[in-house]
């Protein structure tokens, strides 16, 4: 397994890239998972925070 | 207090990380990802073991290996390099079961003043999310990052 050593760039992060795990970019690999969040999103009232804003109207 | 915490690889956008756990059961891998949802800017957080000879990933096993702090503090860095890249993002996590849920919740409180300088936690309770505290059980949990430098 390949693994890429940090560079200076990478300071900020803790992980060691390896590109072997990109084949799993853009798989949902716990579906129900997903499901279960994307549900609770839609139905539950977020954090006045995270709202999205709505313009005022004029 | 510093954490203990498994090496931790990713992939290169930083949303798929990899650790193994070390204990009396041997060495388990484990993934965490990061699973855009259907609104945008928000992400699934889920974690489970990884079977590398099938490939297969399940978020159900307990694994027993006597180093759930190690693990849960490798996941909570694995979403401070994802909120790192993203520092835009949402992420919302819940455990595969109620007893997880409850040990995430714990797990957030034990690191509680590791996390407070850039993390902010929402508990997720029935109508909706508040400010996470800690004596509370929660559905869920929502992470955003602190404007604050990391």
């Amino acid at each position: 397994m390949q693994k890429t050593s940090s560079t200076p760039t990478d300071r900020k992060f803790y992980s060691v890239v390896d590109p072997e795990l990109d084949k799993y970019e853009g798989v949902v690999l716990f579906p129900d998972k997903l499901a279960i969040a994307n549900e609770v999103l839609r139905t539950k009232e977020l954090p006045k925070a995270l709202r999205p804003k709505v313009p005022a109207e004029k | 207090m510093k954490l203990e915490k498994y090496t931790l690889t990713a992939s290169q956008k930083r949303t798929v990380f990899e650790f193994e756990s070390i204990g009396p059961k041997g060495a388990i891998p484990k993934i965490v990802v990061f699973q855009k949802m259907d609104t945008d800017k928000y992400f699934n957080l889920a974690f489970g073991d990884l079977n590398v000879e099938t490939g297969d990933f399940n978020d159900l096993a307990t694994s027993d290996n006597g180093d759930s702090e190690k693990v849960l503090a490798t996941v909570v860095q694995a979403l401070k390099d994802f909120l790192t890249a993203y520092p835009n993002a949402n992420v919302y996590a819940t455990g595969s079961n109620d007893i997880r849920t409850r040990l995430y919740r714990i797990g957030i409180s034990l690191y509680g003043e590791e996390t407070a300088e850039w993390l902010n936690i929402y508990g997720e309770n029935d109508s909706g999310f508040e400010p996470f505290g800690s004596g509370k059980d929660y559905l869920g949990f929502l992470f955003t990052k602190k404007s604050t430098k990391l």
